[in-house]
């Protein structure tokens, strides 16, 4: 019976006519990436072609989340910097921000904070390509995004179990719907053939230490996480701190001090983090070279 | 000024817009302060979502009111680790709102 209505639910979520929409060109150049002999020229050209994706990108990519020192001002140039997992994760984002800010006061700013103290994380415990752990930040709560849209009513039902019981989210979400937002983020990525190491990210960023594959994401995830909600920069639906992995912390090979040089680099950046927006207004290119 | 979900209204906070009534009658004046009583009123009411003065990124990054939040953000989080991990954050962010104070009156 549980495993009916978790069944039914998951159709209803992933049913394709009300998902939110990726620009078609995700299609195309995924298709392309699939070709071993596609180059990076090519992939590039079909981004370039949508030129607000193209600003959306450049402005995401120049962002302080990403921590490049210098000015990224070309589709090419972010693809070799970045890869493109990081760059179909960005355009994932910044696809889904008008429906994100509009379904759940303060989950964009929760997001992309998240994305900033996921990457510094990621920094700090001298892991390899950060910005693939911060775009792990970026997506982490999606699911909720999806859920608000596609079952908007339990969505409802979650939000006053929150507040009538003091729950956190994730909480609510099991309490309401038997799953949460983790099990919902699993099936997106399947459903968008994400990586494995972001999809484990946004599949156990809640119990990182239980991770199969990507310990280390899910844990910087989780971590990440921690972090925006004890600065309380947007909101994920409530306001309480998480229960913090100590195993999450070691597995990244930190120690709870390591934390203050994290909250350091988060509190400096913020300001500037809260500026990156993709509402209507915010369409024009960026100044330079779209 | 930003528009912020009830849940997250805290004391001391002051309303950018009146709040109305829906025919958009005004029951309380912009610039009012908000108090705890006064946020439980607006819950009430079935107030969900306020302006208030200010921004998220300036209450983030003080530190000071990091120290006044933790309380709060850990009220159902008490077991050994967790209470280490408060203690911490305590730390931390007093540091940092010492640091700032003495930083404020070498300025001024």
């Amino acid at each position: 019976m549980e495993e009916d209505l978790k069944t039914s639910a998951k159709g209803q979520i992933l049913s394709i006519r009300d998902l939110p929409t990726l620009p078609k060109v995700l299609d195309e150049v995924s298709k392309l990436v699939q070709n071993p002999n596609t180059s990076i020229e090519a992939i590039a050209k079909v981004i370039s072609r949508d030129q607000v994706l193209s600003a959306k990108v450049l402005k995401m990519v120049n962002s302080p989340v990403y921590g490049f020192p210098g000015r990224i001002s070309s589709v090419q140039h972010s693809l070799v910097l970045l890869g493109f997992n990081v760059i179909r994760g960005v355009i994932i984002s910044t696809s889904v921000f008008d429906i994100m800010s509009k379904s759940m006061q303060g989950l964009w700013e929760h997001s992309i904070g998240c994305a900033l103290a996921t990457g510094l994380v990621a920094r700090k415990a001298k892991l390899k390509d950060p910005e693939e752990f911060s775009v792990c930040g970026l997506l982490h709560d999606l699911g909720k995004v999806v859920a608000a849209v596609q079952l908007p009513e339990l969505h409802k039902a979650v939000g006053e179990a929150v507040r009538s019981q003091d729950l956190r989210w994730f909480e609510a979400e099991k309490a309401v719907l038997g799953f949460g937002h983790d099990r919902i983020n699993a099936w997106l990525a399947d459903h968008w053939h994400l990586p494995a190491t972001i999809k484990e990210a946004m599949g156990s960023h809640h119990r990182p230490e239980r991770a199969q594959f990507y310990p280390l994401h899910a844990s910087a995830a989780h971590v990440g996480d921690f972090i925006v909600r004890v600065f309380e920069y947007g909101s994920g639906g409530d306001d309480q701190a998480v229960p913090l992995s100590e195993q999450a912390l070691k597995i990244l090979g930190l120690k709870l001090g390591d934390l203050d040089e994290i909250m350091d680099g988060f509190a400096e950046n913020l300001g500037e983090v809260s500026s990156v927006t993709f509402g209507p207004e915010d369409d024009a290119p960026v100044p330079g070279k779209a | 000024m930003q528009k912020i979900p009830l849940s997250l209204a805290k004391p001391g906070m002051k309303l950018a817009k009146p709040i109305t009534k829906a025919n958009g009658m005004p029951i309380i004046a912009a610039g009012m302060e908000l108090s705890e009583s006064l946020i439980d009123k607006l819950d009430g009411m079935g107030i969900d979502k306020i302006f208030v003065v200010g921004d998220a990124v300036a209450a983030s990054q003080n530190p000071s009111e990091r120290v006044l939040r933790l309380d709060h953000l850990f009220r159902r989080l008490d077991d050994p680790y967790m209470t280490q991990v408060k203690r911490h954050l305590r730390e931390y962010f007093t540091i940092k709102a010492a640091a700032d104070a003495v930083a404020a009156t070498e300025k001024g």
